[in-house]
């Protein structure tokens, strides 16, 4: 078994080692029962929450499926676009008291099209666009939204085009985050680029402010942290924090997991360790980063790292999710989803990193200098280490994005075109009991 | 000398006794009763030393020619009854008198046909050690004695216990067999009297005609011989004159109307009466005109003609009463909801004659007859006056059953036995058990999908337990699992055959009566309402119609119709109308004991359109619409036959419908009207069906039950009360629907493509024993597993708890030979479904694990280094994995102990039978603790501050891994009652262990 041989093969990383040898009882894990849903015939990419009940999916089909996540069963079939799907995303507005749940959907056949998921109904159709849209961003607040594909387009909610920037590159705009005074943060190659939207009356005028260029490489990953920070991303490892409002770094990590010091030369050195952010989340205090396939969480406001594991998963981490309760899931190439809990290190005398952070304004390559790892990081406070409490698996292919609807249960989609519900055993009996109990008194009086 | 048979008694004191109502007993459909134990060391039946090993069926008749005789036994003689004095014992319990007879309904002529009851009574012959239970029935032959033929069908057996406890069942099989034939013979009856009264006529018709000629050869002679007389000279020349003229006279009455002779021929009848002077004259021209007419009659002077005549006449009207009697029987009959209108398979008086041999005139008079009357001989033949028939003639050969009974009636009444005497083979003991536990297990029906084979629930709908001296039995109902026709109906099948035709018969309102189209091919003589309103018909010698009268005829009335049809000039091709249909069903009373879903009368109706019947009458009209004749056109009329003119109630309305349909088919035009959807017979049975939805109701008691946990001491017994809602025993448990459809449609296919005749009967049959079969192999599987591996446990304990067990090997046949041990103790994930998969070859899915708890797997299907296939790997967190090849089993450890029972005994089996059952009395023991723990009010709500005895019971006191077991059990139970298919899949993350033989 290739996972444990990688997770043993580190002779200092005791805590990674161990925790890796998740056996077949898993007591923390409540996730003891899963549901198989049907119904697309290509990866699934994208899952979005409509509301407590109903999300959606959608991938390289084309199809996008409304789905109840207590039942499992596939309410709406909405089909209309003829190629993948590469930005989902829903809103709810208040339309006469009533609310309502929109669902906005791209495609790289270049339409955009916005859905009423309570009927499967599409409300509003665009398909001249000169690009594909990459990302989706709705400013509930100004009640326009934005879609970012080569050219950043300002949209109100009856999708009539309010003004757009002008062409920028071939990159285009991979990722947006809203930021105070109508400022949006977006994400450009190595750039990360400050637009702001200026409201005159009923026009709205989109202007690009700044260009921070402090990334060495391609940002894939950009999040808002909380109201004042934000965080980016990139393919090397570089980690930012950014100040909202002034768009000044706040902190540079430089996440270089650091080659096994000792028998470098056996063959799994050959293994090129990839350290590229794919994605980050955040919940206002910590941020987990996926870099490659470990794991790694910073307190934003300690400015410190609180945990990490290098090798998390046996491929590329996708996907990322804070709990409230302090536990963490991750998704991977390698079909599983993996649940972590950060926990006290049982030895805190023991050398506990085996990894190398570049400190404010290391950067990056310089810091690929190999060193004892116990003399870099020997005493961190608060270093904690992150414990694998369960993993779900059930994908043949690589999970791609998973969805948590807390108690109601985890969705998760697959290149394998499924999406499984994975949901509380314990609470499901119960929950039927109930319905059970619940129909024997509508039958008679109980 | 003939001892009088030993009746036997019934009842027994403590049959009367008051029964004190204890509150802590279970309700009375749940409870078990004891088996009347007689404080033998063993409890099966003691033998009586009957000269007979085995039970068997004796159908005897009293011949009215060498008394009591029996005909047949079931199984044949030789293999039966060994020594035993068929004879003798015929004769006894044919001598019992059971003349309980209801008279028919009173018909104008002097006979009256008795419709006797059938009696039913529970016979002994102590000395000879026989016992049986005898049903009498009378069938009815024209040649007979009083038109009677006694039969009696026997149960015999040597165990008196037995034939009492299942009297009820008996009885009402008994009834089945014995209205089959009854029905067969009303049918054979009605033809009988039919053909009688066809010659009648006949025979009428030619007294007439010979009265007739007589008189007016008498008249002509008279007139000559005043005219001789006065002129004195008698010479030959004149009497060659009188020949031509009395030639002459004769043609031309042929020419006048049929009334006029008929009339005439009346007149000068009286005239002839009175007047004998002719007498010797009317030899010679009774001479003639028998040279004269092929079918010549004797001729007889003419005053016993005249006598003669009357006879005729007065036997006509008999007869046509006594065919009133036996075709007003089946409507009077239909009110009884346990009657079931037999459909038969020939269709001796449907309307099939062809329209094309019509159309070219080719239908000779003869020819039309035949076509008509098929299994009557032509009735061409002159006839003896009734006076003959009525004496006795012992040398005359009685018919035989078979030729009392239709055919097909016979061969099914034949069936039945067979059947009858299947189910009722055995030990009294092992019978009342077996009634004993479906029922109960009928009565479960929240749980009861678990473990039982879907067959036996589907079988035991309607079964009840007769035991005399137990609880007044209901009413019994029929059974409808051996019965012929309650089987394969598809309800689907029969709407969409038949909803894609809806027909209404649309005449202008006045479709009352269903259409008998006898009007055309009918013999003369019915012809004549028809001819009164078409026009004058001629009728020929001998009342035949030729073709080309007939043609005339036809083409008279369709002109008469042209202008008189309330029809549009579209015709319409109707052979039935719902209305009739209707009526029927809503004579089908709704009987409380209505246990069995579909009524077998409306089951019956149902499957007319496959039976055969009506098939034929799927005709294609020109205007490429198909007309279906649904099943209600052969109803009532069935026995009525074709023979309109014996039924007094026909209606002017109906001679319309007739003359429509003659119009039509001579227009070969079919219109259909196209009824609105809920006015399709389909439909409207549909509705019907619903109606009939049993609502079993559990009846229960306020009464707290007590249920113990299998292992539990007394001490935990706890007030059921207080942890079950009661109120489940009594839910109206409504038969979904859909589940019905669901089955019938699932037996129709199995069904419709039989191409028996008798497809009904022979599956059942044949599934019955096919199901002792198949138990006793995989019990014997499941002994061989368990001896072969002595970790089965841990394999059993996943197959219960839900865990998808995969048999891996490479050997197809050693895989599915413990693929079925292990089906043993597969729940069932529900009604009909049962998730095994007993070999494949296609790398498992996730969703295969949903689906499939026990799959048969080919190792070979995907070749890897390592011995597991890589998609087993992948799911292994979710599998166990018995290794056949390899002797290796991987999977959780079991450790509690309720499994310990099945597995133990393993040396103590001999048989696969007896250890099937134990599993199954083993694993009910499973279910009912799980039916507790679902239904348990106390155990899901936590809220409650004082949880239940039982509760901490189940908390404290059971196992981990039995509790496993017994939530999946009682997952599957909740699914079941929130009617959701079982769609997710539970699973548990326990250490796997790997066990090596």
């Amino acid at each position: 078994m290739l996972r444990w041989i990688l997770g043993g093969r580190d002779a200092q990383g005791t805590v990674e080692s161990a925790a890796l040898f998740i056996g077949e009882e898993q007591p923390k894990n409540c996730f003891t029962e899963m549901q198989v849903l049907k119904g697309h015939f290509d990866i699934v990419r994208f899952l979005v929450q409509i509301d407590d009940l109903r999300f959606a999916s959608a991938g390289d089909d084309g199809l996008v499926l409304i789905w109840n996540v207590e039942t499992g069963d596939c309410l709406l079939e909405l089909r209309c676009h003829t190629q993948q799907i590469t930005a989902m995303t829903s809103y709810s507005f208040i339309r006469g008291r009533n609310a309502h749940a929109a669902l906005i959907t791209a495609s790289s056949d270049r339409t955009l099209s916005l859905w009423d998921p309570d009927s499967g109904n599409r409300v509003q159709n665009i398909s001249d666009l000169q690009s594909s849209v990459k990302c989706l961003l709705v400013l509930v607040r100004l009640d326009v939204w934005l879609s970012g594909g080569n050219e950043l387009c300002v949209w109100n909610r009856d999708f009539e085009l309010q003004c757009k920037t002008v062409h920028h590159s071939d990159a285009g705009i991979s990722a947006m985050v809203e930021l105070p005074k109508n400022f949006i943060a977006a994400a450009m190659d190595k750039e990360i680029v400050i637009f702001k939207l200026s409201l005159s009356g009923s026009d709205i005028v989109v202007m690009a402010m700044r260009h921070l260029a402090d990334h060495q490489d391609t940002i894939h990953s950009l999040i808002s942290i909380n109201d004042g920070l934000f965080a980016s991303g990139s393919h090397i490892g570089e980690l930012i924090i950014w100040d909202s409002v002034d768009w000044t770094i706040q902190a540079y990590e430089h996440i270089l997991w650091e080659e096994p010091a000792g028998d470098s030369q056996s063959e799994v050195k050959l293994k090129q360790i990839e350290r590229s952010i794919q994605h980050m989340s955040s919940d206002g205090e910590y941020i987990v980063a996926a870099v490659g396939s470990g794991l790694y969480v910073f307190n934003v406001l300690m400015k410190s790292v609180v945990a990490y594991r290098k090798m998390a998963h046996d491929s590329n981490v996708l996907h990322t999710m804070l709990q409230e309760d302090g536990r963490l899931m991750s998704c991977s190439e390698d079909g599983s989803v993996r649940l972590w809990e950060l926990q006290d290190l049982p030895l805190p005398a023991e050398p506990a990193s085996s990894g190398f952070f570049g400190m404010f304004g290391t950067f990056g390559r310089s810091g690929k200098q190999t060193g004892p790892p116990a003399k870099k990081m020997p005493e961190i406070p608060g270093l904690r280490s992150l414990e694998l409490i369960g993993d779900l698996i059930g994908h043949s292919g690589a999970v791609q994005m998973f969805l948590s609807f807390k108690e109601k249960g985890l969705v998760t989609c697959s290149t394998d075109h499924l999406l499984i519900i994975w949901k509380d055993g314990e609470l499901q009996s119960q929950l039927r009991s109930l319905a059970v109990f619940q129909k024997l008194e509508e039958n008679q009086k109980l | 000398m003939i001892s009088s048979p030993d009746l036997v008694a019934f009842t027994k004191e403590t049959d009367f006794c008051e029964v004190v109502k204890d509150p802590s007993v279970l309700p009375e459909e749940l409870a078990v009763p004891l088996y009347p134990y007689t404080g033998d060391t063993t409890p099966w039946s003691k033998t009586s030393g009957a000269n007979f090993t085995k039970d068997f069926i004796l159908l005897s008749e009293f011949s009215e020619q060498v008394g009591p005789q029996p005909l047949l036994t079931v199984p044949s003689e030789t293999k039966a009854c060994g020594t035993f004095d068929l004879n003798h014992f015929s004769l006894r319990i044919m001598s019992v008198d059971y003349q309980t007879s209801l008279t028919g309904p009173g018909g104008c002529g002097s006979l009256k046909l008795n419709f006797v009851e059938d009696s039913k009574v529970v016979l002994g012959d102590s000395r000879e050690g026989a016992f049986a239970y005898v049903h009498h029935l009378t069938l009815y032959d024209l040649e007979a004695r009083g038109f009677v033929r006694p039969f009696c069908l026997a149960y015999v057996s040597s165990d008196e216990n037995k034939i009492i406890q299942q009297f009820q069942q008996l009885s009402a099989e008994f009834s089945k067999v014995s209205e089959c034939l009854k029905t067969g013979n009303r049918k054979n009856f009605a033809n009988e009297l039919e053909t009688k009264l066809r010659d009648l006529e006949y025979t009428r018709v030619m007294l007439h005609r010979e009265i007739e000629r007589e008189l007016n050869n008498a008249s002509v002679m008279c007139a000559n011989e005043r005219e001789r007389m006065l002129n004195g000279i008698p010479t030959l020349d004149v009497k060659l004159k009188e020949k031509s003229l009395s030639h002459k006279d004769e043609m031309k009455l042929q020419g006048k109307g049929r009334c006029e002779i008929s009339r005439k021929a009346e007149v000068e009848c009286e005239k002839g009466n009175r007047s004998c002077i002719t007498y010797d004259r009317d030899e010679q021209f009774g001479g003639r005109s028998k040279n004269k007419q092929d079918k010549g009659s004797c001729p007889t002077p003419l005053a016993n003609k005249g006598d003669e005549l009357a006879s005729v006449e007065k036997s006509i009207q008999e007869y046509k009463s006594l065919l009133k009697q036996v075709t007003c029987y089946r409507t009077r009959k239909l009110r009884d909801s346990e009657y079931s209108p037999y459909e038969p398979d020939d269709l001796p008086h449907s309307f099939e004659f062809d329209l094309d041999d019509l159309k070219h005139g080719q239908l000779a008079g003869p020819v039309l007859e035949c076509n008509v009357f098929p299994c009557t001989d032509t009735p061409s033949h002159s006839l003896k006056p009734i006076k003959n028939i009525s004496s006795c003639r012992f040398d005359k050969r009685l018919k035989t059953l078979e030729e009392l009974c239709d055919d097909y009636f016979h061969q099914q009444a034949l069936q039945q036995l067979n059947s009858i005497e299947k189910t009722f083979r055995g030990d009294a003991c092992h019978l009342y058990s077996q009634q004993l536990c479906r029922n109960l297990l009928h009565n479960l029906k929240s749980t009861n999908f678990l473990f039982e084979d879907p067959c036996d629930l589907e079988e035991e709908v309607g079964l009840q337990i007769g035991i005399a001296g137990q609880h007044s039995v209901q009413q019994p109902s029929f059974l409808p699992a051996p019965s012929i026709l309650s089987e394969p109906v598809s309800l689907e099948s029969y709407v969409s055959c038949v909803e894609m035709v809806p027909i209404k018969l649309e005449l202008g309102g006045s479709s009352q009566s269903p259409a008998v189209p006898s009007s055309v091919n009918t013999p003369a003589e019915d012809n004549r309402p028809l001819t009164s309103s078409a026009g004058e018909t001629e009728m020929e010698n001998g009342g035949v119609v030729s073709a080309s009268d007939c043609q005339e005829n036809v083409e008279m009335c369709v002109s008469a119709l042209m202008k008189t049809s309330i029809s549009s000039g579209d015709s319409i091709e109707v052979l039935g109308t719902e209305k009739s249909f209707r009526s029927q069903g809503s004579n089908i009373l709704m009987d409380t004991a209505l246990l069995r879903p579909p009524p077998l009368s409306t089951t019956a109706m149902l499957e007319g359109p496959r039976q055969g019947r009506v098939t034929t009458i799927r005709t294609c009209s020109e205007d490429s619409i198909e007309v279906l004749c649904t099943t209600e056109s052969i109803l009532p009329e069935d026995l009525r036959a074709s023979y309109p003119c014996a039924i007094d109630e026909e209606s002017p309305e109906q001679e319309t419908d007739e003359k429509d349909i003659s119009h039509n088919q001579e227009d070969k035009q079919v219109k259909c009207v196209y009824g609105e959807g809920n006015e399709v017979p389909g439909g409207a049975c549909m509705e019907e069906l619903q109606d009939f939805y049993p609502a079993v109701i559990l009846t229960p008691p306020d009464c707290p039950m007590t249920m113990t946990l299998s292992r539990s001491s007394s001490q935990d017994v706890c007030h059921a009360s207080e942890l079950i809602p009661l109120s489940l025993l009594d839910e109206p448990y409504r038969i979904v629907p859909d589940d019905l459809s669901d089955c019938f449609s699932y037996r129709s296919t199995t069904a419709s493509t039989t191409s028996e005749i008798f497809p009904t009967c022979l599956p059942r049959n044949k599934r019955e024993g096919g199901t002792r079969r198949r138990r006793g192999r995989v019990g014997r599987a499941a002994l061989q597993f368990l001896r072969q591996f002595p970790f089965a446990v841990h394999a059993v304990f996943s197959v219960l708890c839900g865990r998808t067990l995969v048999v891996l090997g490479s050997e197809e046949a050693a895989v599915r030979r413990l693929v079925t041990a292990l089906s043993v103790y597969m729940p069932h994930l529900s009604k009909y479904r049962d998730g095994i998969q007993p070999w494949t070859s296609t790398p498992l899915q996730l969703t295969d694990l949903l689906n499939w708890k026990l799959i048969g797997f080919n190792r070979m299907c995907c070749f890897t280094y390592t011995n597991m296939p890589h998609c087993l790997g992948h799911h292994s967190r979710y599998l166990s994995i018995l290794d056949v090849d390899q002797k290796t089993l991987r999977c959780p450890v079991y450790s509690g102990t309720l499994l310990n029972l099945l597995v133990e005994p393993r040396s103590h089996f001999k048989r696969g039978n007896t250890y099937f059952m134990f599993a199954q009395s083993v694993q009910s023991k499973l279910v009912s603790t799980a039916f507790l723990l679902t239904f348990s009010h106390g155990f899901h709500t936590p809220s409650r501050p004082r949880e239940s005895t039982w509760t901490q019971c189940f908390h404290s006191e059971i196992h981990r891994d039995d509790k496993k077991i017994l939530n999946y059990l009682s997952e599957l139970i909740k699914l079941h009652f929130m009617e959701v298919p079982p769609n997710v899949l539970r699973f548990s993350y326990t250490t796997n262990c790997i066990f090596k033989l």
